[in-house]
């Protein structure tokens, strides 16, 4: 475990400033874990969420002297990785064309091949919902966050989110008839 | 009733916040949890970024000088290097000298307080218009180095009667990165400069220097 691993985000944002890079790495551990989850339904796998997450570390840290309150970085940091994964999203989907809801549900073989195939229908039935309703509902429920914790990340109130997460519910209600 | 065409009904949708299922019937209840559950064996499926990624970020930011500012010297080597439009350049010096007047004006009139302070610098910043002809776009907006990429925080206003897009923005001195983002979804280089900068990933952004480093 690191010796900084006691600091507060904003102790370890100045340290960085202060020229003590491996201060960094702290930040990393902490929040890599954390978003990593969110970040791979966001943007629909593993190795592009690996891309978004790493373009958003080098990022924030070449932007890390504009993060006004360095205590928050954590907040200030989640937008970064949102719009990269956002942004690793639309390039992917620019490259390679989903209709896997029909593909999923035609055959099914054996669990690991229906697993794959879930995955995929939930995958591409995210990509139907606007890019707020997919933020949501991914912080709802694939990471089990409360409103009022998914209101401090996002910076929007719970009655909007909430109506964000119900409108994507309705829409997958929809979209994974089969599997539900 | 489980929910109607449209989606889930209210209470179900409370259920599903995880509130009591005061009034369910087991019907509706089970559908709920089965959409829960489904949602439990995707999360299970997915494959998340594990601590290689820790590797290769520490070894990116390692090789840079300062997350304060850009390392000077290899981005101008860079600029030079790439080939500018003669009308690009022209506005290039034109903000190269405006920013070396201003801060040297600046900087006169600060005197000898601010070369033993260590309180934060003066915030120089120097006007910068950005202009996109588009026709066609819904919406245009600007993310980059300047706004931590954040598409929704600088939109770009249309001109009336035309096509062409423009903001604005008052700009640090040194090295920026920058994108369009055009209707909301796509992220698209400034096409009136040739002036790249390339990241480790292979994405390609837009370059700008203002002013003195």
């Amino acid at each position: 475990m690191s010796e900084h691993a006691h600091l507060g985000d904003g102790e370890l944002v100045r340290r960085v400033l202060d020229g003590e890079v491996e201060a960094y790495r702290v930040l990393m551990e902490r929040y890599r874990p954390e978003f990593a989850r969110y970040a791979a339904s966001l943007c629909g796998d593993g190795d592009t969420a690996a891309d978004a997450m790493q373009d958003a570390f080098i990022r924030a840290y070449d932007a890390l002297a504009q993060c006004r309150h360095p205590s928050r970085f954590k907040g200030w940091f989640f937008r970064i990785l949102t719009n990269q994964c956002h942004n690793h999203r639309n390039r992917k989907r620019a490259h390679v064309p989903l209709d896997a809801i029909e593909a999923a549900a035609d055959d099914r073989t054996d669990g690991r091949t229906r697993r794959s195939e879930l995955r995929e229908a939930i995958d591409a039935a995210l990509e139907e919902l606007t890019p707020e309703q997919r933020e949501a509902f991914v912080l709802k429920h694939v990471e089990g966050r409360s409103y009022a914790e998914m209101a401090e990340l996002l910076g929007t109130g719970e009655d909007a989110l909430k109506m964000r997460v119900y409108r994507a519910r309705d829409a997958l209600k929809e979209l994974l008839e089969a599997y539900v | 009733m489980s929910g109607d065409a449209n989606g889930w009904s209210p209470e179900l949708q409370r259920y599903l916040d995880g509130e009591p299922a005061e009034g369910l019937d087991a019907r509706a209840r089970a559908e709920a949890d089965r959409f829960r559950e489904t949602v439990a064996r995707y999360v299970a499926s997915v494959e998340t970024p594990g601590a290689e990624l820790d590797e290769a970020v520490m070894a990116a930011v390692r090789a840079r000088v300062a997350p304060a500012g850009p390392p000077f010297r290899r981005r101008l080597l860079a600029l030079l290097s790439t080939p500018v439009r003669p009308a690009l350049a022209a506005a290039m010096i034109a903000v190269l000298v405006v920013g070396v007047g201003t801060a040297l004006a600046l900087r006169l009139g600060l005197g000898d307080a601010d070369r033993t302070s260590k309180i934060a610098p003066l915030e120089l910043t120097i006007p910068v218009e950005f202009q996109l002809d588009l026709p066609d776009a819904g919406t245009v907006s600007l993310a980059g180095s300047f706004n931590n990429w954040d598409a929704d925080a600088t939109p770009l206003a249309r001109q009336p009667g035309t096509g062409r897009w423009v903001a604005t923005l008052r700009l640090a001195p040194g090295w920026h990165e920058y994108l369009f983002v055009v209707d909301g979804i796509h992220w698209i280089p400034d096409p009136t400069t040739s002036t790249r900068i390339v990241s480790g990933q292979g994405d390609t952004s837009s370059a700008i220097y203002v002013g003195p480093p």
